[in-house]
């Protein structure tokens, strides 16, 4: 098993006006090469801020990667230089985000911006990054690519966007491409045809993708491996098939429970949606023990009074839960 | 909790919100003190600023060298005394500063809410009138204006009003427009709710902070302006004291006497940064991102 | 196109309305002879007179005859140099455009790079600092500045010279005052326009490409934050007119705006007209070059005209 990249034990802090706020904690997981790993858990959890701390784009004054070392082709990413850093951003490792509409430069074309990539990393000129740039926008799926290229971003509806943030990714082959909710912002038909594009790119280059998402049902089609995180801290890890087919942990049991299934009214009645009681708690007031306890449906005393430490349960399978320690 | 212990708590809030604003809370100290001192004024000013003895011009501030502690600022080409001048001017210049606002506020906010309300053929009158008074330096047609209705205390409050609205009405129109497509007025519409009380009932209210920052910020620059035509000639004419006058005044005896003109243009300054960091602090206060801070759950319940 | 079709309309409606309140003052006290001669001049004299400026035709055929000839450029002649007030202004044109230019590139050069370095350091010492200078800026009124300038470096120290017209040395502390007068709110906007784009998703976008810092802000940020900025010099320019009439005054310098402040005072009003004429049309023009300066820069309101 081929570890492309190896995230141990991130802590990222963010000073708020109430207090120091820890929005990823202790989170440790990894990819490996040409895989592709999904992380979900509900707003807020913390998953946005786990990956923009891979590639260090955590604004730095309130935030702070406070501890942690990610092992990435033999450099630790959160130690390394600051120009080593350019180097692998967008090259080796790239990242596309949720809202297409506003990830691009309105002022210079879509042709200018993902020129950028080549000219930086792969040192072509103008002429050569703007042909290459061309070729991408047609591996992308867009029509008239040479067209398109010339064409500023306030033209392209927001699946093309997206397209282009995908083009703008991919440019440089990278071998991990990080994913955060790509398609949230678009339309259900849009989607579709999005994440096509991206897996039929992922097999030709072979890159590992780590896909953000909170729909549940994409990761079951796509990923090989899911993370479910919850406030800040991965609560349960495995292969799809294992976290599925029975779910260790009560709060992926009670997410997998409130997806409402098309036919149970047929089969089993009329009955409420299950939803897991309570609500998440605020980054700022966390709960003592397990933070999950409140909202847990069998806790036991140690639950409220000590977190539970990540544990193995089988091969690649692990949950943060007392029962299982 | 107990009450003395719930009203502890308030009173810590409250505190800790006057520290953050601790800018605005000084320049709100600085309005207060001018205003003081206007009021005062004849109780405050050591002399009458009209009488002066002609025997005592040009007196430097007391720490120079023909200085004396009998008139701590001096004295002017009159002989009359400096500080209590500069007392006395703080009354021009507040007066005109809140009476010209007053005025620009009232004409203003009405033609925004006209505007953005009404909208169509109101929208595209107000608006130009707002846009071509906005990029012409109106001060310059105030000036000729005044000079030829005569140089007087209403003529000046009366133009300067007239030539400040165009702000309030951009921001008013601005806001409105927001809070037309807001739900609740739509659903007040869709009740049968008259135009003309769906503005004052519902809109207004809204609108409220941003005016009172905007007239605020609006009186320091008034009393600028009424410094400037003073300071001309066309505003308070002399012996009345304003600072601007003074100003006007001192640039003959520019080479000699230098302080004539730093007092009364650093109590220009002076009032006018009070004003402008005590507006800064409303408009801070107001603000709907900052106040999260302000009214956050930092005082535990319970 | 359609953009500058609005425009020449909005100069016509601004010239309009700018000759209008001109041609008003004259009639505001109810018979502009009172105001232009003096009070015992002889009552054939001023019937002469009243005729020979057509003060006796009905009110309207006079407005329209004077915005005739306002079209035309003719303002009359001045009513104590005999000659045309609008030469009369034109002749002081270049004094005051040299007066506001540099001022506002002092403005502009004080202003641009402080607002970028405080946006780009928010909360630094340099940030502090340059907010508290704009804080304190805004509050300083022009004259007094200018005053103040001019007793300690042409009286107290004798470095410059105290008024006058013709050698770099009697632009400096004109062009300075002006400059650091305006620079304030330029810099103001130019923070606050910064720290909302570096806060933009395209920022966050450039980064995650791997491109250096200086790129991020000087190619992607910085066009972004031109357009607020030339639209504020447009803006700008208006208050720089109007500031010019204190500048010139106190430093003598020999331009438009003194030239208007001494019409105003000794009821001079065609030359009083047609400087406020020229002027508006000035800054109309200017206001017009922003605006294609802008569509050159955003590429977006290029098509909105569609």
């Amino acid at each position: 098993m081929d570890r492309l990249i190896e995230i141990d034990n991130l802590s990222t802090y963010f000073d708020t006006p109430e207090g120091m706020v820890r929005a990823v904690d202790g989170m440790s997981y990894y990819v490996s090469k040409g895989e592709i790993l999904g992380i979900v858990g509900e707003s807020g959890c913390g998953k946005s801020v786990s990956v923009l701390s891979i590639l260090r784009l955590i604004p730095e004054p309130p935030g702070k990667i406070a501890d942690g070392k990610i092992a990435f082709e033999g450099v630790d990413l959160l130690r390394v230089s600051k120009a080593e850093l350019r180097q692998i951003r967008g090259n080796q490792i790239s990242m596309i985000f949720q809202e297409p509409m506003t990830s691009l430069n309105p002022v210079y074309t879509i042709g200018n911006q993902i020129s950028e990539s080549f000219i930086k990393h792969q040192g072509l000129n103008k002429k050569e990054a703007w042909e290459q740039s061309v070729e991408m926008l047609k591996l992308v799926g867009i029509a008239e690519p040479e067209k398109r290229a010339s064409d500023y971003p306030h033209r392209l509806s927001g699946g093309m966007r997206q397209r282009v943030m995908i083009a703008m990714s991919l440019s440089c082959h990278p071998k991990l491409l990080i994913a955060d909710e790509p398609t949230t912002a678009l339309d259900v038909t849009i989607q579709a045809q999005i994440l096509d594009t991206m897996l039929q790119l992922k097999e030709k280059i072979g890159m590992a993708i780590i896909l953000i998402t909170h729909n549940l049902g994409l990761i079951a089609e796509t990923a090989h491996r899911v993370i479910v995180m919850y406030a800040g801290q991965i609560v349960e890890a495995g292969s799809v098939i294992d976290i599925f087919k029975a779910p260790l942990h009560p709060y992926t049991q009670g997410l997998l429970m409130a997806v409402p299934c098309i036919g149970t009214k047929s089969k089993l009645g009329k009955r409420p949606l299950k939803e897991i009681p309570g609500m998440v708690p605020s980054l700022r007031h966390l709960p003592e023990g397990c933070l999950f306890s409140p909202r847990c449906s069998a806790p036991q005393t140690l639950c409220r009074s000590e977190s539970p430490p990540a544990t193995s349960v089988e091969e690649g399978h692990v949950v943060r839960c007392w029962q299982f320690h | 909790m107990n009450s003395l212990g719930r009203t502890h708590a308030r009173l810590y809030k409250a505190l800790r919100i006057l520290w953050k604003l601790r800018m605005g809370v000084f320049g709100a100290v600085i309005v207060c003190l001018v205003c003081a001192l206007a009021i005062f004024a004849p109780y405050v000013a050591p002399y009458n600023p009209y009488e002066g003895d002609i025997t005592k011009r040009l007196i430097p501030p007391f720490w120079a060298e023909k200085g004396s502690t009998a008139h701590l600022l001096g004295t002017d080409h009159i002989g009359r005394d400096l500080l209590s001048r500069i007392i006395f001017g703080s009354r021009v210049s507040l007066v005109v500063g809140f009476i010209s606002v007053l005025i620009a506020t009232a004409i203003g906010v009405l033609f925004g809410l006209i505007a953005g309300y009404y909208g169509k053929i109101w929208d595209w009158i107000i608006s130009s009138m707002v846009n071509v008074m906005i990029t012409f330096p109106f001060v310059l047609l105030a000036l000729a204006v005044i000079a030829v209705v005569g140089p007087n205390f209403r003529n000046m409050l009366i133009v300067l009003g007239l030539t400040a609205w165009p702000v309030f009405t951009r921001v008013v129109r601005a806001e409105v427009l927001k809070w037309k497509e807001i739900d609740f007025v739509q659903a007040a519409r869709a009740m049968g709710m008259k135009g003309n009380r769906i503005i004052f009932s519902e809109i207004f209210p809204n609108l409220l902070s941003s005016v009172i920052v905007l007239s605020s910020l609006e009186v320091a620059r008034m009393i600028i302006v009424e410094a400037f035509l003073s300071f001309l000639g066309l505003g308070v004419q002399p012996p009345t004291p304003s600072w601007g006058g003074m100003l006007g005044e001192s640039r003959v005896y520019m080479l000699t006497s230098w302080w004539l003109a730093t007092f009364p243009g650093m109590a220009i300054f002076i009032t006018t940064l009070g004003i402008n960091l005590m507006g800064d602090g409303m408009r801070d206060y107001f603000d709907p991102h900052l106040r999260y801070q302000f009214l956050s759950s930092s005082v535990e319940a319970g | 196109m359609l953009r500058i079709g609005q425009r020449v309309i909005q100069v016509g409606i601004i010239c309009l309305g700018i000759s209008f309140v001109s041609f008003v003052l004259l009639h505001l006290t109810g018979d502009p002879v009172t105001v232009m001669l003096p009070l015992d001049a002889p009552e054939q004299e001023i019937a002469q007179f009243r005729h020979k400026m057509g003060f006796d035709r009905p009110i309207v055929v006079q407005f329209l005859a004077y915005l005739k000839n306002a079209a035309r450029g003719d303002f009359g002649n001045s009513l104590f140099l005999e000659r045309p007030a609008v030469s009369l202004v034109l002749d002081r044109f270049p004094a005051s455009l040299i007066l506001i230019s540099t001022g506002l590139s002092v403005a502009l050069i004080i202003a641009i790079p402080l607002g970028i370095l405080s946006a780009f350091k928010s909360h630094s010492f340099i940030d502090n600092f340059s907010t508290s200078f704009a804080v304190m800026g805004q509050a300083m009124p022009l004259f007094w500045f200018a005053i103040m300038m001019m007793i300690i470096f042409c009286i107290q120290l004798r470095w410059l010279p105290v008024s006058g017209y013709g050698t770099w040395k009697h632009l400096i502390l004109p062009s300075f005052c002006m400059g650091i007068w305006q620079s304030p709110p330029t810099m103001r906007l130019i923070r606050s326009g910064m720290l909302d784009i570096l806060s933009q998703d395209y920022i966050r976008t450039a980064r995650a490409k791997g491109l250096s810092e200086g790129k991020v802000v000087v190619k992607h940020a910085f066009k972004n934050a031109l357009i607020p900025v030339v639209n504020l010099v447009g803006l700008q320019f208006g208050f720089l007119v109007g500031g010019a009439v204190v500048t010139e005054t106190v430093f003598s310098w020999p331009g438009v705006a003194s030239l208007l402040l001494n019409a105003i005072r000794t009821y001079d009003f065609p030359v009083v007209q047609a400087a406020l004429f020229l002027l508006a049309l000035l800054i109309i023009s200017v206001n017009l070059i922003v605006d294609v300066i802008v569509a050159l820069i955003d590429p977006r309101i290029r098509d909105k005209q569609r």
